[in-house]
């Protein structure tokens, strides 16, 4: 089956570093879209993935529709609001 | 008790007498030191009936037991009054070597009372106190102050001191040293009333030494190894302006005094494009190993060269929420705030309150062309400049947007946006309900630093829909944790570094300080501190009344998660959960234990 191509905004770091706002990732799961978001953007890989490289460092997070989700599982469409960015810890 | 002296300083500056009070080791096992401390100096020092700007009116400087440890980012001063701002406990922190210099003069804490005349700088040589007239340094910034006091006294003093806003009593001056701002609740302006331009600290002593050095040492390079991890990155690279796109995509980012939660047009004030366009270098505060403290150029200001530190409040609070874009006015408007020791958060909005006077034709007292307007950077910087010295519409402005809207009247309270006297920082808490409690209920106003709830909102801990007593009972939990950081005086970006908080916290405190704490206990204290700052506001005036929420973030609109209702309930779910009563009073008997005056 086709994967939907989604649309991930970048804030913060995520932002600087891919040098662009915006991303097209694959996937019907949080998980692909993080992988397919980093085979687009590699230097992305070191800043927010763990050590395995499978899913986000603690030091970041998704918001999904305005809501947020650290679970890889999450599934997303094509209609899905994506946004990556640093958890919130002050300021 | 170890890595404490055990006794504090007072000195009263009208007539020079000092006196070295014990500080038994009780205190600190129940108030740790930094903000609990200070909380607990203020109770003894400041009864009912003082003013704040009363000679007697005590100005406290409370160090900590982590100070000069080795533990990251521990190198943190509290400073207390009752605030000429709220009326209510006023306290603040500020990263500094003036932490350690005072620690190394001999004492845990150093409480000012008394005025001077002349104006004058306290300069305490270790534990020798003098007392030297300063009128020459009037109308000095605190780079100005330090760097002549530092060429006239030497260079191991550490300096803090008040810009032209503490000199002229504008109710929200900070005190400034190493660059760093105590910033809320017009801590400058108290000493300000005490004609204290300056204080000059050389401590020279040797620092009282922890109860397990060797396994205090090998903790201390876990936790700076983990504060350079991916929790703390977000800091280290672009500092908390990487918040504001973040907070506008959001809807999250209060604007025009708060007439909507979002901006256009605010590309070049985002915190990557600022990265890109004038980020010039970065900074740590005195022995911290993260370093979130970004450095910008000014470009407009006809002084070349020199840089300003941003941070995302005072981005929000002189940039959209007055309506401006240009990050060359933002940047210069920070600066200025820093110059004239002014806390950004609360001159941005009685700036915006003002701007909202404008809009809605509302009479101040001075032509019209003087009242600012939205989107005026020019009227922005000027305006500032007019509050530090309080001319013209300054005046009434610098006494903040409370006391200006009720001089004013003609229905200008609707449009002040603070929590007892405290301007409301840069979370719209109508998308932040947990935030919205904690900022109502908070004992030094809209305060999102004492509070932390927003990262409960702005995270997955609770659905949108979570119970009333679950938002308690997390409001409840930042609250308490944020008091022992601010107690221990480590920094709140170290927060995640942690496992579990307060067990791994109390577990820094016993091999600091040779007490067997375990983390509910800590946690204990900071709900005891959280009491007694309480107590503190209940005995100066405190009523239900100022727990509550300005109207605007309150009325009807339709991605609004607040309502009257909703908060009513969450206020009383929170005081029940405190143990205190339905009017919010504290029983006697609440199960922390009162301490008693010993003055």
């Amino acid at each position: 089956m086709r994967q939907p191509v989604i649309n991930v905004e970048l804030f913060g770091t995520p932002r600087v570093v891919a040098g662009t706002r915006r991303i097209e990732a694959t996937g019907s799961h949080l998980g692909d879209i993080l992988q397919s978001a980093v085979e687009r953007a590699p230097t992305l890989r070191t800043h927010i993935t763990d050590e395995q490289g499978t899913w986000l460092n603690p030091g970041y997070t998704f918001v999904v529709d305005g809501q947020f989700t650290n679970d890889p599982d999450t599934q997303v469409t094509a209609e899905s609001d994506i946004l990556l960015v640093a958890r919130a810890s002050g300021g | 008790m170890q890595s404490v002296h055990g006794r504090y300083l007072h000195i009263d500056v009208g007539t020079g007498r000092t006196c070295f009070y014990d500080l038994p080791d009780h205190v600190h096992q129940q108030y740790l030191g930094g903000i609990g401390l200070g909380t607990w100096l203020l109770y003894q020092w400041c009864p009912a009936g003082t003013e704040p700007f009363d000679p007697d009116a005590p100005l406290i400087f409370a160090s900590s037991p982590f100070i000069g440890t080795g533990l990251t980012t521990a190198s943190k001063l509290a400073v207390l009054a009752r605030s000429p701002q709220t009326g209510f406990i006023g306290d603040s922190l500020t990263s500094s070597y003036l932490a350690i210099s005072l620690k190394r003069a001999g004492f845990d804490a150093l409480v000012i009372t008394g005025v001077c005349d002349p104006w004058s700088t306290l300069i305490l040589n270790n534990e020798a106190p003098t007392v030297t007239p300063a009128e020459s340094l009037l109308g000095c910034s605190p780079d100005e102050v330090s760097s002549r006091l530092r060429q006239e006294l030497g260079a191991g003093f550490r300096i803090a001191s008040i810009g032209m806003g503490g000199e002229n009593l504008v109710r929200f001056a900070g005190i400034s040293n190493d660059g760093r701002l105590a910033g809320r609740t017009g801590l400058g302006a108290v000493m300000g009333s005490k004609r204290l331009k300056a204080i000059a600290i050389k401590g020279t002593g040797r620092l009282p030494t922890p109860a397990h050095p060797g396994e205090l040492a090998a903790a201390a390079k876990t936790l700076s190894r983990r504060s350079l991890g991916p929790e703390t990155a977000k800091y280290r690279e672009l500092g908390t302006a990487a918040n504001l796109a973040f907070f506008n995509k959001m809807s999250v980012l209060p604007s025009r005094n708060f007439q909507d939660s979002r901006m256009d047009g605010l590309d070049a004030l985002h915190g990557e494009a600022l990265h890109a366009t004038h980020q010039t270098d970065k900074n740590a505060c005195a022995a911290c190993t993260i370093g979130c403290e970004h450095h910008y150029a000014l470009r407009n200001s006809g002084d070349n060269g020199k840089t300003v530190r941003l941070e995302y409040e005072s981005l929000y609070a002189l940039g959209p929420l007055c309506g401006v874009n240009d990050p060359d006015i933002v940047l210069q408007a920070s600066r200025m705030c820093d110059d004239l020791t002014l806390d950004s958060i609360s001159t941005g909005a009685t700036i915006a309150w003002a701007m909202e006077c404008q809009d809605r034709g509302v009479d101040l007292g001075v032509p019209a062309p003087e009242i600012p307007s939205f989107g005026d950077g020019d009227a922005l910087l000027r305006t500032i400049e007019q509050i530090a010295h309080r001319e013209g519409i300054g005046d009434l402005l610098a006494d903040g947007s409370r006391l200006a809207a009720e001089q004013t009247g003609q229905g200008s309270q609707a449009w002040a946006l603070h929590v007892k006297g405290l301007e409301l920082p840069g979370y719209d808490p109508r998308k932040l309900p947990t935030l919205a409690l904690g900022l109502a209920v908070a004992t030094r106003g809209a305060c999102h630093n004492r509070s932390s709830a927003y990262e409960v909102d702005l995270s997955d801990q609770l659905s949108v829909d979570a119970a009333i007593q679950a938002r308690v009972d997390a409001a409840i939990h930042a609250e308490d944790q944020a008091t022992i950081l601010d107690s221990l005086t480590l920094c709140k970006f170290l927060r995640h570094c942690f496992d579990d908080l307060p067990k791994e916290a109390a577990q820094l405190f016993n091999l600091v300080s040779g007490t067997e704490m375990t983390g509910d206990e800590l946690l204990l204290s900071g709900s005891r501190i959280n009491e007694l700052k309480k107590r503190f506001n209940i005995e100066h005036g405190w009523t239900a009344d100022d727990d509550w929420l300005p109207a605007r973030v309150l009325d009807y609109r339709e991605d609004s998660l607040l309502n009257p209702d909703w908060l009513r309930e969450a206020i009383q779910c929170y005081y029940a959960a405190r143990g205190w009563n339905p009017d919010g009073t504290v029983p006697i008997d609440s199960g922390q234990s009162l301490p008693s005056r010993i003055l």
